[in-house]
């Protein structure tokens, strides 16, 4: 619905929507009395930040936008979660030349003050993300304009290509105007700890957009973008204003879905809340590329353990775990291994069907007891101990605060104990964790991510390099072939043959590097398979979980694509779908 | 200090008088007196009052609950019945269940020890303290009412919430008894203070005069003449302490500040919120519920035995219960004690 026709009475206050929005809300509140039907209708969505707050310098990490600027700046590309690639936006074309990366810009973009977006909007872009210590640095040795539209990144040595899109193409905002922020580069060349330090506390407010949209109010309450009719996308548009609401907490953007005051948002809700929205409200997931799993603490005695890691991966259920934490908020990846669950069958191709899923929805106790057995384990009583009468213990540190976690946990630690383990949730406060106990490695068990996140985490060499070399988080759980930092010593790991009998030894870190630099299709194929195997069968995280992001979309006045459209598989999906004309106003 | 006493007096009648009692008052005697005096009468005035009733029922119920209950219930755990059942529709899991399928009931029953747990420990801590402290200060007076004054003054100005929450923080206290004491860090401070005036104008009646004449020792005073004329007071405030750390409890581990390891109702209670989506419509609002009338009952359980031990300050009441005069009837109600000690 618009605010045309909403009973705006009830359900916006319209004193604090006019202060906010002055005269273009009062435009929007008229229509409150008989919708104007010309599908001029403001599409209202929602952040939980305070409008005024937020600003738009992506090398700034406070405030920095959650949505609007989706709309108000051109992404160089788009990365398709169903594809599993980028979709070209402001950079229309890209090719990998000899040592070279060479990028063509979009005609017919233009920046709201007139000027055109060219080749150095993109090199500053690019440059102040290298400038500022950002991955891209580490493959690239300079970046050239060659002219008006074509960017190229000379590159240091080999790399992989796909490695070279997610970093400079990913998540990656036309934000950045040469003739405003070109002065930092050169800030650079004389003083680089004072631009440094200037570039990342600059609140960058008052916008320059040259994406469809740009700012036309912001207040408390609200910030309001109005179309602009020069961008290429604008036909798409049949809606002149974006609104995004500002609540505060998941439980306020709900009641607010419930009452009929969002046309489109992205916010968690269980399912038995899902099922209570009306029924003109349409859920949409994408794949969030993390999610919950175990980091075991690899030199402790039992976690150490393959065996016992194994016996963990079979007893536990993954689709009950997800059914208790809500299956509208995450899923049960296939395969617990280095490599997103919608990603698996993608990169492993034939050798899928040689992996080990350890019981997705099942609980395999036999298997987990006869692994156990093998190893020297046996049970006393219904406790099982080691060789040395010790009893396996196996606590799971959690962040108190993740409630989603917790339950999660908890479900873990019953069928842990439901098994012979001796196990309970060692909740614990968040910075104290991340702060001291997962550095320090003082945990035997612990809830972590086992994925990267992003767009990237499609590509194995992320997702693997997450679990075999260098957690995100800092965990020191000391598994061997880890990178120092997380107190391994990137040594070789020994683990049965994936075809066959007999064992491989192979060393993680050197064939991820190897991933890391060729071009060959086949060889990046073959290196994520076999490194998947490592982590599928030595279990450096055991992955339980993976999160879903949910889009919720208004259809009552709104037209949308069909549910699972692959249209709608790109971050964020309502934002995506304006700019594709997938998402127009019909009412 | 008001020193009244002769030295010489002093020693002889102090063995004189250890002479008498030791033939005539057996300590079973001294136990049967103390009974009578205070816990039979005052527990008789304050039966009479029906809230006090009514709130130690409640009480015992809860104890009850959290004793025997514990054995005779099931312990929650996941996947125990059907996921997000509703109230009432089996035997099974009565209160129905979470979204993942653990026993509400459950839940409630067996968080009732721990809670149970921290209400004594925080309690007694919070008024032993006020009571040791309050009633030193007020009966000594000089530099070492100046001191603890200033001591309970500190611990008075020192926001309560914030420091409980970055002591949960950095202590991360996984026993009830640990919580209950952190919760009622600086409660004690404002009981401290009030049981010190009370103790301003006991110390100065005959009968503790007499004590300090005779030149009974300090500690004897407190525990045999002071103390016990302030304990009805002392349990009002019991109760009192007990409901806030009740409250505060609860508080904490619904804001994920205490850890989720210990069961408690704020942890329900913060679930059924961010979990179960209790007040977006989900249809949970029991799980909410539940947590929050057994809250409410054992709060008011509290509020009503403390309203009702109020009788007990009465001495009118107390002794036309008991059936026998006080030894200090004339005394003043105005117990305005001067904040200066005198010299």
């Amino acid at each position: 619905m618009t605010n045309n026709n909403r009973g705006c009475a009830s359900h916006i206050d319209r004193r604090a929507f006019l202060q906010v929005a002055g005269a273009s809300s009062a435009v929007a509140l008229a229509g409150c009395t008989g919708g104007n039907g010309t599908g001029d209708g403001t599409h209202v969505s929602y952040t939980n930040q305070v409008p005024t707050k937020i600003q738009y310098n992506p090398l700034n990490p406070t405030s920095y936008s959650q949505y609007s600027h989706y709309l108000l700046f051109d992404r160089f590309a788009n990365f398709n979660f169903a594809k599993g690639e980028f979709i070209p936006y402001l950079i229309q074309n890209w090719e990998f030349g000899d040592g070279t990366f060479e990028m063509t810009v979009r005609d017919g973009v233009t920046w709201e003050d007139g000027d055109d977006v060219t080749a150095g909007d993109v090199a500053t872009q690019l440059r102040l993300a290298r400038l500022t210590g950002g991955t891209i640095d580490q493959f690239t040795d300079s970046v050239e304009v060659a002219d008006d539209r074509t960017v190229v990144l000379e590159l240091a040595g080999d790399v992989n290509p796909r490695i070279v899109e997610f970093n400079a193409l990913g998540q990656r905002f036309m934000t950045l105007k040469e003739s405003e922020f070109g002065k930092y580069v050169e800030m650079f060349e004389d003083d680089a700890e004072k631009a440094q330090s200037e570039i990342q506390s600059h609140a960058y407010k008052d916008v320059t957009a040259n994406g469809p949209f740009t700012v036309a109010e912001r207040g408390n309450q609200q910030i309001l973008l109005e179309k602009r009719d020069d961008h290429p996308d604008s036909g798409n548009i049949n809606f002149d204003q974006v609104a995004f609401r500002y609540l505060d907490g998941n439980t306020a953007v709900h009641q607010a879905i419930g009452a009929n005051e969002l046309d489109s948002v992205m916010v968690f809700a269980p399912p038995n809340v899902v099922n209570n929205f009306p029924d003109h409200i349409r859920m949409e997931t994408i794949p969030g590329k993390v999610g919950y799993g175990l980091i075991p603490q690899h030199d402790h005695e039992h976690t150490g353990d393959r065996a016992v890691r194994q016996a963990i991966a079979h007893v536990l259920d993954r689709e009950t775990i997800v059914k208790n934490v809500g299956e509208t908020l995450k899923q049960a990846p296939p395969l617990p291994v280095g490599i997103p669950s919608d990603d698996q069958e993608r990169w492993l191709g034939d050798a899928y069907d040689s992996f080990e899923d350890y019981g997705v929805n099942e609980r395999q106790t036999d298997d987990a007891e006869q692994i156990l057995l093998d190893a020297g384990y046996s049970k006393d009583g219904d406790t099982w101990v080691d060789g040395s009468g010790n009893v396996v213990e196996l606590p799971i540190t959690v962040p108190s605060g993740w409630t989603d976690w917790v339950t999660a946990t908890q479900t873990i630690v019953d069928q842990l104990n439901d098994f012979g383990f001796e196990s309970q949730v060692d909740s614990r406060n968040f910075s104290a964790l991340n702060g001291t106990v997962w550095p320090n490695g003082d945990f035997i068990l612990s809830a972590g991510g086992w994925l990267p996140g992003g767009g990237r985490a499609s590509f194995p060499y992320f997702s693997l390099h997450h679990q075999l070399l260098e957690h995100y988080r800092g965990f020191t759980y000391n598994y061997t072939p880890a990178n120092e930092n997380r107190g391994g010593s990137n040594g070789d790991v020994t683990v049965p043959s994936r075809t066959g009998s007999g064992t491989m030894t192979v060393n993680p870190n050197d064939r991820l590097e190897e991933l890391s630099e060729t071009s060959d299709e086949a060889t990046t194929r073959e290196i994520s398979i076999e490194q998947a195997w490592v982590t599928n069968v030595d279990l450096p995280v055991i992955p339980v979980m993976e999160k879903q992001e949910q889009a919720f979309l208004a259809t009552d006045e709104w037209s949308v694509p069909e549910q699972g459209s692959d249209v709608s598989q790109v971050r964020w999906p309502h934002l995506w779908l304006i700019r594709q004309g997938e998402l127009q106003y019909d009412g | 200090m008001k020193h009244t006493e002769s030295k010489t007096e002093s020693e002889d009648e102090f063995s004189f008088g250890a002479a008498q009692s030791d033939v005539e008052v057996t300590t079973a005697d001294r136990l049967r007196d103390f009974y009578r005096e205070f816990i039979y009468k005052p527990g008789l005035v304050a039966w009479e009052d029906n809230r006090t009733r009514i709130g130690a029922t409640i009480l015992a119920v809860y104890v009850f609950v959290g004793t025997v209950g514990t054995w005779l219930y099931r312990s929650p755990s996941t996947n125990q019945s059907e996921r997000s059942l509703q109230p009432f529709q089996t035997m099974e899991a009565p209160l129905g269940t979470t979204s993942s399928g653990e026993d509400v009931l459950a839940m409630a029953i067996h968080a009732t020890p721990e809670m149970l747990i921290m209400i004594l420990s925080g309690g007694i801590f919070a008024t032993a303290l006020a009571v040791l402290i309050g009633t030193v200060a007020g009966y000594k007076g000089g530099t070492t009412d100046r001191v603890l004054t200033t001591f309970s003054d500190v611990a008075m100005s020192i926001p309560g919430l914030p420091l409980i929450m970055v002591l949960a923080v950095v202590v991360s206290p996984e026993r009830a008894v640990v919580i209950g004491i952190l919760i009622t860090i600086n409660y004690w401070a404002g009981l401290a203070r009030s049981i010190r005036s009370q103790v301003l104008t006991i110390r100065e009646h005959s009968y503790v005069e007499a004590s300090r004449t005779m030149g009974v020792s300090t500690p004897r005073i407190l525990l045999k003449d002071v103390i016990p004329n302030i304990m009805p007071y002392v349990l009002v405030n019991f109760a009192n302490a007990a409901r806030y750390v009740v409250f505060a409890s609860v508080g904490l581990y619904y804001l994920g500040i205490l850890p989720t390891s210990v069961a408690n109702w704020g942890i329900q209670l913060d679930n059924a919120y961010s979990q179960a989506g209790a007040l977006s419509g989900g249809g949970t609002m029991y799980q909410l519920a539940v947590p929050m009338i057994a809250i409410m009952f054992l709060a008011l359980g509290l509020i009503l035995l403390a309203q009702g031990m109020d009788r007990v300050f009465n001495p009118r009441v107390r002794t036309r219960l008991a059936g026998e005069s006080e030894s200090e009837t004339e005394d003043d109600e105005d117990a305005a004690a001067p904040t200066e000690v005198m010299t």
